[in-house]
């Protein structure tokens, strides 16, 4: 399980994402209440993106909503409740944080730009010492404890490049839309059962 | 397995989905203060 928390309003506030989503009769995948992957539309909800942020009353966590078509991300939605801040994404009609157009950055090298990341979990000292050397040359290197906000981050332009191992698709399926459709890139792959390896960013990194 | 999906559009879907989300967040933020872990 990692260094996952869990808290009983995770589970309450999916309860009440899936009734609002349920008119739609459209499949859901949740954190705390599961679901699958299909072909055909589902939602992919997580209720508290950032939990171990939420615990102790830090801002950087939030509700992450996508409508995926298989690995496709139709919608992207990303509310931060703590700054009323609500990114917005559809497929092809572009990305908008509170309803303004948002786009990623134009920086292009490595020693003017800040990625975010998160450490990984349960490794061994050779791995964390190769994580650590992917991280030399950066600018600036941020670790939010929310995948979803740092996507939301490189579709800003706040930050330029997210990278991480271990997250699940409820953690990233909003962000594809977003950084998609904000110019980015948005790359994922399956490295175990349910987990993914990903890079988003501004295209130029 | 599922009912028959209802006619929306893409562009409704998101717009369920802000409404669900902001709704979400109204309930975290009056939720502050009752936070229970339950695992690690």
């Amino acid at each position: 399980m990692g260094r996952d928390i869990k808290l009983i309003i995770d589970q309450d506030t999916e309860k009440l994402i899936r009734a609002s989503l349920q008119v739609t009769n459209i499949p859901i995948l949740g954190e705390e209440y599961g679901g699958e992957i299909t072909d055909e539309r589902y939602w992919v909800i997580d209720p508290i993106d950032g939990t171990a942020n939420y615990f102790r009353g830090l801002d950087e966590c939030c509700v992450s909503i996508a409508l995926m078509e298989g690995n496709e991300a139709l919608v992207g939605v990303i509310y931060n409740f703590n700054n009323n801040q609500m990114y917005t994404a559809i497929k092809n009609e572009g990305a908008f944080l509170n309803n303004i157009k948002i786009s990623v950055s134009d920086i292009a090298s490595k020693d003017k730009a800040s990625i975010t990341t998160g450490f990984p979990a349960s490794e061994t000292i050779e791995s964390s010492m190769n994580f650590l050397e992917d991280l030399k040359g950066w600018k600036k290197v941020r670790m939010f404890g929310s995948a979803a906000l740092s996507c939301a981050y490189v579709a800003s332009g706040k930050c330029d490049y997210y990278a991480e191992k271990g997250v699940y698709l409820w953690d990233i399926a909003a962000g594809i839309c977003l950084v998609k459709e904000a110019g980015g890139c948005a790359e994922f792959k399956l490295i175990d059962k349910e987990r993914y390896e990903v890079v988003f960013s501004n295209n130029l990194l | 397995m599922h009912g028959k999906q209802f006619k929306m559009t893409v562009n409704e879907l998101k717009d369920l989905a802000v409404d669900a989300a902001r709704q979400a967040g109204d309930f975290l933020n009056k939720s502050k203060l009752e936070k229970k872990e339950v695992y690690k």
